[in-house]
């Protein structure tokens, strides 16, 4: 960050990905310990699919976001909620997914919130963002957010708003 | 305009033309408005706050008292931007300040004639006869510091959040020692300094550190930082924070305009803020050409600039000798050196003799007494302090003054910080600080170069560990720095010179505020001896400078008034901001639409581009009324609210909170929340539920589905959602733990239209399909089904919140807005908030306005419910005696008496024999087009009989209005009209 200026014009773009499915799971209490394998335990992991991004993210205490679950990450969730260990909500429309890529996207997002102090030792994190309650993933230097829908517009608005500033693109 | 080129450490070549005062000027580019001023000669910069006394530029920074300018043209001015900080370019416009009808010629500096009637807390005696508003015409005139601006558009503010090891404020010696320590070994750095350039004094002081010159010192440092990844910002000042974050501010060119907050969360900090020069108090020492020997300093190394042909300089140390001979090697005359340590206290200073040497007279044991000249200086009295002696005038045009430095130690006085009085350095200095804070340099009282340099090394060092790096090469490794500068001042307390008693109304301490010593002496003598109150009775450092350069002298002086030492006294304790910070800053980027975020429903885009009229209900946006319908929410709202009574209609529900609740003992957990249990609920069927706080208190109420034998969604109140689920997780996660159940906000995973009217069914049965026609038929009230529209999730449950025949569709969002459109297009139209509450007033359903966590069951009618006996949370207190006094109050419906009056909700409700004594209140009001008259619910002591004839008064908007107590359900209060 030696020499930038938060001033400076923003290379980054914002763009809505269409998601048609996100679920969120919840463990029963301490159950969660019977989750099998691979499934993301420490607060703020994630478990990443192939391309790099989370398909698992432990968000919250005994919550985990899935979006857009694919077969495996279905018959998953259904085994745990066979095995007593908690119990999937769906929850399509209560999140807008956005992807913010770009070389300055953490720059962007530390008008907000220091990001990096963050996500420092996390793969995902629950934060407000410009005042707008979200869950906010990375894959440096790009990152994810699922906004919370009736939040998206205003988010939307102070994330152009900074684009603007700077003349970056939006997406 | 002089065509002389000036050089300096940071003017160029070059020419930049701007307007003072109506005057065209020019600077050279790097200029400040005060140095290309002073270059040219310029002596006024305004007039004193309270006396209207033409002032000078006193100080080279944001310290200065004086020269505060209005910068731009009406509206768009910016006020009190001091001329020392304003970076020049090209086509300024600057104004002086205070002064009516010119800075040379004001009205309202006749005002000194009276100065004895304008002292210390002359307001609280003055002005009384006949009253004070008399009076406030021309003190509004009159008082203030600057001029408000009108439209005035700034370029947006730029914030960002950041953490780091070590934060070093200010970056002269000791900060770039400290620094270059802590980043050697491993720690992140940021390093702020206020100037457009680092090195602090080593600008003008010269020296040599570790063999180079000094600047050249400087710029190596900077060179290795940036090495090592430190962040270096300029034009920065640390401005406060507390909680483990600290806030600084970038303003470049010193005035708003493109301005950065930074929130730093540094694992330790180190303060090098250096410190302020003071002055010494004696008789006009505020007068044009009266200044601060570093400033004189600044301005010939930095920008070429001589303030004055023939200066005097005056002080209690040794360092003038040394600034006596730059200002001589830079084209000044020095006339003489008044000292006030006597030839005794060992001034031994080889420049001494060699000054003497050269013409300049060196004077031991001496004050200034006073400046002569009325429009600037044109001599000084100068006097022996002790014994006799003649008194001496020496013509100069220039007095340069030095009582001393006042280390920078606003941001040690927070987060548990001290300070003490240095008897040594006649100053305050950070005393006991936190583990993670150090002061160091002149900020922390040292001011010979090797000593400043090694105390930043030191604290940066510290800081380092502090933070938990000491890994770098250099770690561990504090060795000596080698460093020649000025030597060591030696100085000797001074605060003021001797003064016959009526003339200390002449001896400033605060040039801002036109505090004196007088004022002190006042102070006292009217009790006022706390150096706080002394404070605020005075206005002693209550200016923009913020006692930078008035705080100390006035404690000290305040202490040899008192007879006791200046620690005895202390100094009153800073608040952020440390400097001036604009309001825009503050705000950051909260401002214009983002002040208060918004939340909006699927359907808002079709409500906008509708004609509905959106407003704040909490932060959701919703439609008030339809343009369509009326052009005001009282028309629209009745003819919304007389069609879905006659037909149908359709409003967006999307805000209904919605609580997903599972889990095997789901139903357990929700029984224990709710006033009627939730396991009685078959699946497929709904239940409206209440749900009390543990003082027996109605929290919320809502409709709980059971749409399997473990999962439920509880619905409350619009906003309430997230305020709900905290309820529920505390219990669940305390009094309930270990049940296994989960909770999950699905507000806005379903948005919800409410269809409402005789027509709802048979429209609904077009709409979405023969396979909901027999649904839609034999679905009774509060049951519910599970099915699809054009593909996607439905359910559509049976519930009424209008007293209609009515169904609420919940759908996924992204179907919303095609489904509703469907149901305009059938003929449904949509209504606002405002027909919903004719509605439901006219049902006598409950709002927060009845809800407000001041009732209980009892007080709102359900003892239905209560009497069901669940043993939930709230219901032990409910039973508490003094909840069921005569006093408490009901739910009633009331109606004027005379079947057409206005009333309002929120007018007090008395009896006809009471008038004073309210019995209650209105909590809900409309004009109902289904009954063709105002009606609405109240909370009336439950003592009062039916037949009670009640007044509702309301005198602030529309006097009284007999009221007759009815049934709370004004209309079709057997609800058939909901049960077709």
């Amino acid at each position: 960050m030696n020499g930038t200026d938060q001033r400076d014009a923003m290379r980054c773009t914002l763009e809505v990905l269409p998601v048609a499915r996100i679920v969120e799971f919840v463990a029963f209490g301490a159950a969660h310990g019977t989750l099998a394998g691979d499934w993301p335990r420490a607060a703020g992991a994630a478990l990443r699919g192939a391309d790099g991004w989370p398909v698992i993210l432990h968000f919250a205490p005994a919550r985990w976001l899935l979006p857009q679950p694919d077969v495996t990450m279905i018959d998953r969730i259904e085994a745990a909620v066979a095995a007593g260990a908690g119990a999937a909500i769906e929850v399509e429309g209560k999140w807008v997914t956005l992807s913010l890529c770009g070389a300055d996207a953490a720059r962007l997002l530390s008008s907000s919130l220091d990001v990096a102090a963050v996500l420092a030792g996390r793969d995902c994190a629950a934060v407000e963002l410009f005042d707008c309650p979200a869950v906010l993933a990375s894959a440096a230097p790009d990152y994810r957010i699922y906004i919370k829908s009736s939040f998206a517009a205003d988010f939307t608005v102070a994330v152009e708003r900074l684009l603007r500033a700077g003349g970056a693109a939006i997406g | 305009m002089s065509t002389i080129v000036r050089r300096g450490t940071r003017v160029q070549e070059g020419q930049i033309r701007f307007h003072y005062d109506g005057r065209e000027y020019f600077g050279q580019p790097g200029d400040t408005a005060a140095s290309a001023l002073l270059a040219q000669g310029v002596r006024h910069f305004g007039r004193s706050v309270k006396y209207r006394r033409l002032r000078g530029v006193m100080a080279a920074g944001s310290e200065e008292p004086n020269a505060l300018l209005t910068v731009g043209t009406r509206p768009a001015v910016i006020p009190n931007v001091p001329a020392p900080r304003l970076t020049l370019h090209e086509g300024l416009v600057l104004r002086s300040q205070n002064r009516w009808p010119t800075l040379s010629v004001d009205l309202a500096s006749l005002l000194q004639i009276g100065g004895g009637f304008f002292g210390a807390g002359f307001y609280y005696k003055t002005f009384m006869w006949p009253n004070w508003r008399t009076y406030e015409p021309i003190i509004r005139r009159l008082a203030g510091l600057g001029e408000a601006p009108g439209a005035c558009e700034l370029p947006p503010v730029a914030v960002e959040n950041c953490s780091c090891d070590v934060l070093v404020a200010g970056a002269g010696a000791a900060g770039l020692a400290a620094a270059r320590a802590a980043a050697r070994a491993g720690a992140t750095v940021v390093l702020c300094e206020r100037e457009p350039v680092c090195g602090g004094e080593l600008e003008f002081e010269g020296g040599t550190i570790e063999g180079r010159e000094s600047l050249n010192w400087v710029a190596a440092t900077l060179t290795e930082l940036a090495g090592l990844g430190a962040r270096v910002l300029t034009d920065t000042d640390l401005v406060g924070g507390s909680d483990g974050q600290v806030v600084l501010h970038r303003q470049r060119g010193g005035i708003a305009g493109a301005d950065t907050l930074y929130r730093v969360r540094p694992r330790s900090v180190v303060i090098a803020t250096g410190a302020v020069e003071r002055p010494i108090a004696f008789i006009d020492n505020d007068r044009p050409g009266v200044m601060l020997l570093g400033a004189a300093e600044c301005y010939l190394a930095r920008y070429g600039v001589r303030v004055g042909r023939e200066a005097v300089l005056f002080a209690n140390h040794d360092r003038v000798y040394a600034a006596a001979a730059r200002l001589a090697a830079g084209g000044m005359q020095v006339r003489a050196i008044v000292d006030t340590r006597s030839a005794s206290t060992g001034v031994g200073n080889s420049l001494r003799a060699e000054l003497e040497r050269t013409g300049t007279q060196c004077l031991s044991g001496h004050a200034v007494i006073a400046v002569e000249g009325g429009r600037e200086v044109r001599a000084v009295r100068v006097a022996p302090l002790a014994g006799s002696g003649p008194e001496r005038r020496i013509v100069c045009n220039v007095l340069l003054q030095s009582g001393g430095w006042s280390p920078n130690t606003q941001s040690g006085a927070q987060d548990g910080g001290a300070r003490e009085y240095s008897p040594g350095l006649a100053a305050f200095v950070a005393a006991e600080q936190p583990l993670w804070r150090a002061f160091a340099g002149t900020a922390n009282g040292r001011l010979e170069l090797c000593d400043v340099l090694a105390d930043g090394q030191i604290a940066g060092e510290h800081a380092a560990r502090q933070a938990g790096c000491a890994t770098g090469a250099g770690a561990g490794a504090v060795t000596a720095i080698d460093a020649r500068g000025d030597g060591a001042p030696r100085l000797v307390a001074f605060w003021r010179s001797p003064s016959p008693p009526q003339l200390e109304k002449k001896q400033f301490i605060d040039l801002q505020n036109d505090v004196t010593v007088a004022d002190l002496r006042t102070a006292l003598a009217e009790g006022f001896s706390d150096i706080e109150h002394v404070k605020r009775y005075t206005t002693l450092g209550i200016g923009t400078e913020q006692g930078a350069t008035s705080a100390v002298l006035g404690a000290a002086i305040l202490a040899e008034l008192k007879g006791v030492p200046p620690g005895a006294v202390g100094i009153s304790r800073p608040r952020a901001p440390f400097a001036p910070v604009t309001m825009q800053s503050l705000a950051g980027l909260r401002v214009g639409s983002a002040f208060r975020i918004s939340r909006r429903t699927p359907l808002h885009a079709w409500h906008a581009a509708h004609g509905g009229v959106l407003e704040s209900s909490g932060l959701w946006l919703r439609p008030r009324y339809y343009l369509a319908n009326g052009p005001d929410a009282f028309t629209a709202g009745i003819a919304e609210a007389r069609r879905v009574r006659a037909t149908g209609g359709i409003v967006d529900g999307s805000t209904l909170g919605k609580i997903e609740v599972a889990g095997p003992d789901a139903a357990v957990f929700l029984d224990s929340m709710y006033l009627s249990k939730a396991s009685t609920i078959k699946a497929g069927r709904g239940k409206y539920m209440v749900n009390l706080r543990e003082d027996g208190m109605v929290l919320d109420d809502g409709l709980v589905l059971r749409l399997a034998p473990d999962r439920f969604v509880a619905t409350t109140s619009s906003g309430h959602a997230d305020h709900m689920l905290s309820h529920f997780e505390h219990y669940r996660d305390t009094q309930w733990n270990g049940r296994a159940v989960t909770l999950t906000d699905v507000t806005e995973a379903w948005a919800v239209i409410a269809v409402a009217g005789p027509q709802s069914r048979a429209t609904l049965q077009r709409v979405l399909g023969s396979a909901w026609h027999e649904i839609l038929t034999r679905l009774e009230h509060m049951g519910f089904a599970d099915g699809h529209f054009q593909g996607r999730d439905l359910r559509v449950l049976r519930a009424s919140f209008s007293g209609e025949l009515a169904f609420e569709l919940h759908c996924r969002p992204g179907i919303a807005v095609t489904l509703w459109q469907t149901l305009n297009d059938a003929g449904l139209g949509p209504y606002g908030l405002e027909a919903l509450d004719i509605l439901r007033v006219e049902k006598g359903y409950l709002v927060s306005s009845e809800l407000n966590g001041e009732t209980t069951p009892h007080d709102l009618l359900m003892d239905g419910l209560v009497k069901l006996g669940n043993p939930c949370l709230g219901r032990e207190l409910l039973d508490r005696p003094g909840l069921h006094k005569p006093a408490r109050p009901r739910l009633v419906g009331v109606r004027a008496r005379d079947g057409r009056s206005k009333f309002l909700a929120g007018a007090q409700l008395c009896t006809e024999n009471e008038r004073t004594h309210p019995v209650g209140y209105v909590t809900s009001a409309v004009f109902s087009p289904t009954l063709d008259q105002w009606i609405g619910l109240a909370l009336l002591a439950r003592r009062l009989g039916e037949d009670t004839q009640l007044l509702a008064r309301d005198p602030l908007r529309g006097g009284d209005t007999p009221l007759r107590i009815v049934p709370a359900v004004h209309f079709d209060p057997t609800g058939e009209r909901m049960k077709q």
